[in-house]
Formats: C-alpha cells, structure tokens, sequence
C-alpha cells in the first residue's frame, strides 16, 4: 500500500517539476524573465520536498504513519522561516520579497494539500 | 536622466509583462486587479511588476477611493532615446555615480528594512553604514549621551560599538557628555 502512495507522490512531484520547467521556458522564450524565475523557484520547492518525502520513506522503514509524520513535521518546519520573512516583507510593503516567498509558500501549501489527499485516498 | 536611471529603466522594461502593464496604463489609470484580469495575471504578479516599475519611476501610484490607482509617467516616456544617449557625462558624474552605486551595495547588503544586519568588517564599509546612522542626527543640535543611545538603538543594539566609531569617524563629536553631528 504505501508503495502506491509513494509512487503517486513521486508521479506528482515529477509531472509539477516538468510543468514548472515547461512554463519556465515559455516564460523565458516570451521576455517575462521574472515569471520565469518563479517557476524556478517553485519546481525546486516540489524537489526539496521530493527530497524529503523520500527520507521520510527510509526514516519510516515501511511504515505510512510514520512516513506521514516525519513528512508533515518537516512541511510544518521547513516553510516557517519563509513564512516569517513573507511577513516581515509585508510589514515594511516590499513587494517584491514577498511575492517570492508567497511563491514558496503556495507551492508547498499545494504539497501538503496534495499529500494528505493521497495518503488518505489510498489507504 | 543619468546613466545609471536609464540603464535601470531599460531593464526593467525588457519585460513583456512589464510592457503589457505600461499599454494598459498608457490608456488609463488601472487599479492591481484590473490590470490582472486585463492581462491574466495574478494580482500579486502585478504588484511584484508595478513595484519594479515604481522603483525605476516608470509609474506612480495615488489612492482613489478605496482603489490604490497607478498611473503611467507620461513626462518621461516623452524623454526621446536619443536624447538620453546625448546626454553629457562626464569623468566627475561617471565616477559619482559608481560611488553611489556601490555605497547603494553595502546599504542593501547591511541594512534589512531600516535596521543594521552587522558592523562591517572593512573600515569603507563600516564608514557608508556609520553616515546612514548619521543621517538620523540634525545638524546644529546638542544630544545627551542617552538620547544618542536611543537614536543608535533604533538601527542596532550594540549602541556603544556604534556611538564610539561614529566619534572615530568624525561623525559624532563629545564633550563633557553631550554630543553634535560634525558638518562635512
């Protein structure tokens, strides 16, 4: 069972990161350079998180609870910081960093949507 | 306009949204979500632009209503290309322009939202950051040693570090504990 789950993920983590290169691309290829920058930033959020999910398989050894865990722990802690810095740009109106982390943060937002979605649908 | 104002404006126009968003206003005064469904993007994808667009005084912004309305500096995109490329620069401008380039650098890099990350290493450095702090003193005005306290505070902890290397500087000068801003 947490095959399945695990496979879904990495399909989804996959089909994102490729969505994001391919808009990236588009991006570039119209002159909209700083679009195309967030979809960078984006496609190496669904990779850190790819990245954990499968140290939460190892750490897990098997088990889904403990998989869903370690992986929400670190959804929990990872984004703080930005979450904080996105705060903190809003306080001072600085548009511009906020709109990077606001980035950062919807993706993984997406993630943990998407996560809970699968390792609940599938089990 | 200067070299470095037009440089920076020509950036930020070799953008297709940015461009996009400069048409519309070309046509009339627009509000952030106006403009996004106008041209299908995200609001805040606008705002991240007009905020570029704002910086290098392409656009400027006035509240109407309940709407923040942005507005296209029409005087000058009436500055003609040639224009600018005639513009005389000479070696004085030239090299003022790379001291506030790079006084700019160490600004952005030390100081986060008004306050001091950390005292620079490096006495150049540590000189642009002290006149930043400086600019906070008034000309002609004595402070108590508590009141220069307060002021150093509000941009970075270590007030003492600060107070005596302003001194140092020649920025600050004491006596008898009262304190005054030294005249360039």
């Amino acid at each position: 069972m947490i095959d399945e789950k695990m496979k879904a993920m990495n399909d989804y983590f996959e089909d994102r990161i490729a969505l994001c290169g391919r808009r990236g691309q588009e991006l570039a290829a119209e002159d909209r350079a700083d679009e195309a920058v967030f979809e960078k930033v984006k496609a190496n959020i669904y990779d850190v998180f790819r990245t954990v999910l499968s140290v939460a398989e190892k750490t897990g050894k098997g088990d889904p609870e403990a998989v869903r865990s370690f992986f929400e722990q670190r959804a929990e802690q990872i984004p703080a910081g930005w979450a904080a810095a996105c705060e903190k740009a809003r306080e001072h109106d600085d548009v511009i960093r906020m709109r990077t982390e606001q980035v950062k943060l919807d993706a993984v937002r997406e993630i943990r949507e998407n996560f809970a979605r699968i390792w609940e649908g599938a089990e | 306009m200067t070299e470095t104002e037009a440089i920076r404006l020509f950036k930020c126009l070799s953008d297709k949204s940015r461009l996009q968003i400069l048409k519309s206003l070309a046509i009339e005064d627009m509000y952030v979500e106006r403009l996004a469904e106008r041209l299908g993007l995200t609001a805040p994808t606008v705002s991240f632009h007009l905020k570029k667009l704002a910086d290098a005084g392409a656009v400027t912004s006035y509240k109407s209503q309940y709407y923040m309305m942005y507005s296209l500096r029409k005087e000058l995109f009436q500055t003609s290309i040639l224009d600018i490329l005639q513009e005389k620069s000479d070696e004085a401008d030239i090299q003022a322009q790379r001291d506030a380039v790079y006084r700019q650098k160490v600004i952005d890099a030390f100081f986060e939202y008004g306050k001091l990350k950390a005292i620079p290493a490096q006495r150049k450095k540590e000189r642009i950051v002290l006149e930043v702090i400086a600019d906070a003193f008034e000309y002609d005005r004595i402070y108590t040693e508590r009141e220069v306290n307060i002021i150093i505070a509000d941009y970075f902890d270590d007030f003492c570090t600060i107070r005596r290397d302003m001194i140092s500087e020649g920025l600050l000068d004491r006596n008898a504990g009262k304190y005054w801003r030294i005249r360039p």
